[in-house]
């Protein structure tokens, strides 16, 4: 089993639910992210979702495009992503989901990709464009290189497309909260529970909630229905405004801490 | 939007909304980027129009299909006017919209060449044109597989041309299949030949072309000294009253008080 799968099989024995952390690699600089990891796995994040920079992150708002540019500037390269896996891999087990668009992984070849990744330490990838009509020969390709594909079900996917997703992923299933692109709301949307009910059918794969997450209270609430959640948005708003400060590591630790925690509370 | 002034000062007129991108390189794929945000957003109450055989499928086989009617329409005409098919068929492709709708109805007749007009910008050097077929290689782009202007790591170039329609760093995929098959030849027009050849045209013809159509027209004038009694059909895409600013800004000559020296 991967390390995603046996995450999930330790969170489900101990009756836990699980943090999964996003951070653009290479924001605000390659050499940087490795410390913003450990920093996350301090603070109790289960996994943590490696975002490849793009140059048109269509899926994404204004915090993560902002922070995709910095990661750009800052020389970030699909190499540089697998060599801070490495480095993070050196010191950690915690597991590594490569989250990209598509393009820089043609660009790279799949193929190389697939060993390379998996030689740096990445657990599995989660390919944002990637439609599961066109995924069938990209999933065998990372899947032989014993990496986990993570695909998304939308609240506008139909019952079929959500089969499709199943089908294709392994370790969980990203269930995306609302329709919309990445970044933080105010309320969590009423979509959520019909989706994770419908994907339930589906598949039983653990589900993880994403997309528009970022308040410790509304982490909670995704977990009385889901395998885990999602937050990416609120810990790169901390990395763009803390990031020439010392204390950065520290801040990230505390709100994923402060996460962790809300989702830990056993309800009473 | 400085360079569309015109159009978004129509737009308004008949009573549209146009917000500015503020993201990115600011361009036309940046602009295609946040309207994909919002509709995948509003996605119950909107819908999503992009103005070219781009994006994912099946957007590009229905733009396709709405604008072969040119392409069928020029085949029954010049059947009944001239008695033949045309011996070469040239349109600007930006995304290709009007390029794919011409050349469709012609696919299958292998004696006419498809000839496709890629902008070449201020020059080769990478962010200076939109030529996607000479300075590009397959990449996916806002859902199509297709030949991206794109650096070594993937990401997507910056693009220019004159022509705000070709400014673009993917080309419509069925191009990329038509490019690859051979059944069509694609070729670029730097700024100053479209502007040259859309005064060239104004003057003679009396039509003003739209900047992209007038790459398609460079290419004709470039071709005509080899091809007496053959017919080549320009795609006349679009009219040129919406590039009068930049026709005017790059023509400055014709635009003094005194002015009706003719250029």
């Amino acid at each position: 089993m991967t390390r995603i799968g046996n995450l999930f099989a330790r969170l489900a024995s101990r009756g836990e639910k699980g943090l999964i952390a996003y951070i653009t690699a290479g924001d605000p600089h390659p050499d940087r992210t490795p410390s913003l990891v450990a920093a996350l796995e301090r603070g109790g994040a289960d996994l943590v979702e490696l975002g490849a920079p793009f140059s048109d992150p269509i899926a994404d708002g204004p915090v993560i495009q902002a922070a995709s540019d910095r990661a750009l500037r800052a020389g970030t390269t699909l190499a540089k992503v697998l060599d801070i896996a490495r480095r993070i891999r050196a010191g950690s087990e915690i597991p590594l989901l490569l989250f990209s668009y598509l393009n820089p992984l043609l660009r790279y070849g799949f193929e190389a990709l697939a060993r390379d990744a998996a030689a740096a330490g990445i657990d599995g990838c989660l390919l944002t464009d990637l439609s599961v009509e066109e995924a069938d020969e990209s999933v065998t390709v990372l899947r032989r290189a014993g990496l986990d594909t993570v695909f998304l079900g939308a609240p506008t996917s139909t019952p079929q497309r959500l089969a499709k997703v199943a089908q294709f992923s392994s370790g969980f299933v990203y269930v995306v909260s609302r329709a919309g692109v990445t970044g933080e709301r105010e309320s969590l949307s009423s979509a959520v529970a019909p989706l994770v009910e419908a994907m339930r059918g589906v598949t039983s794969l653990p589900l993880a909630v994403g997309f528009g997450i970022s308040r410790p209270e509304h982490a909670a609430e995704v977990v009385r229905m889901a395998d885990a959640v999602v937050v990416g948005s609120a810990f790169v708003r901390i990395v763009e405004s803390a990031a020439g400060a010392a204390s950065l590591e520290t801040q990230l630790e505390g709100f994923a801490r402060e996460l962790k925690h809300a989702i830990s509370r056993k309800e009473t | 939007m400085r360079r569309q002034r015109l159009n978004v000062f129509r737009m308004r007129l008949l009573g549209a909304k146009v917000i500015g991108v503020k993201t990115g390189s600011r361009t036309l794929k940046d602009a295609i980027s946040e309207a994909m945000r919002d509709w995948v957003t509003n996605v119950a109450t909107t819908h999503y129009l992009l103005g070219s055989a781009l994006g994912a499928h099946p957007y590009p086989l229905m733009v396709r299909d709405f604008h072969r009617v040119i392409g069928e329409e020029t085949r029954r005409q010049l059947q009944a006017g001239e008695g033949r098919l045309p011996d070469a068929v040239i349109a600007c492709v930006g995304g290709g919209s009007n390029a794919i709708g011409i050349f469709h109805p012609f696919l299958a007749d292998s004696a006419v060449r498809l000839v496709g007009v890629e902008a070449g910008g201020r020059g080769p050097a990478p962010g200076d044109h939109a030529a996607r077929f000479s300075g590009g290689s397959p990449g996916v782009l806002h859902g199509a597989h297709s030949y991206l202007l794109q650096n070594g790591d993937g990401q997507v170039s910056l693009t220019h041309s004159v022509s705000a329609g070709l400014d673009y760093a993917l080309v419509g995929p069925e191009h990329s299949w038509l490019h690859d098959q051979r059944r069509a030849e694609y070729v670029s027009c730097n700024d100053e030949d479209a502007l040259s050849a859309a005064r060239q045209l104004s003057r003679t013809e009396g039509i003003i072309p739209a900047l992209e159509s007038a790459h398609a027209v460079a290419e004709a004038i470039r071709r005509a000294p080899g091809a007496a009694g053959q017919v080549f059909v320009v795609n006349l895409s679009g009219r040129g009253d919406k590039d009068v600013d930049i026709y005017r800004e790059n023509f400055p000559e014709l635009d003094r008080p005194e002015g009706d020296a003719l250029g």
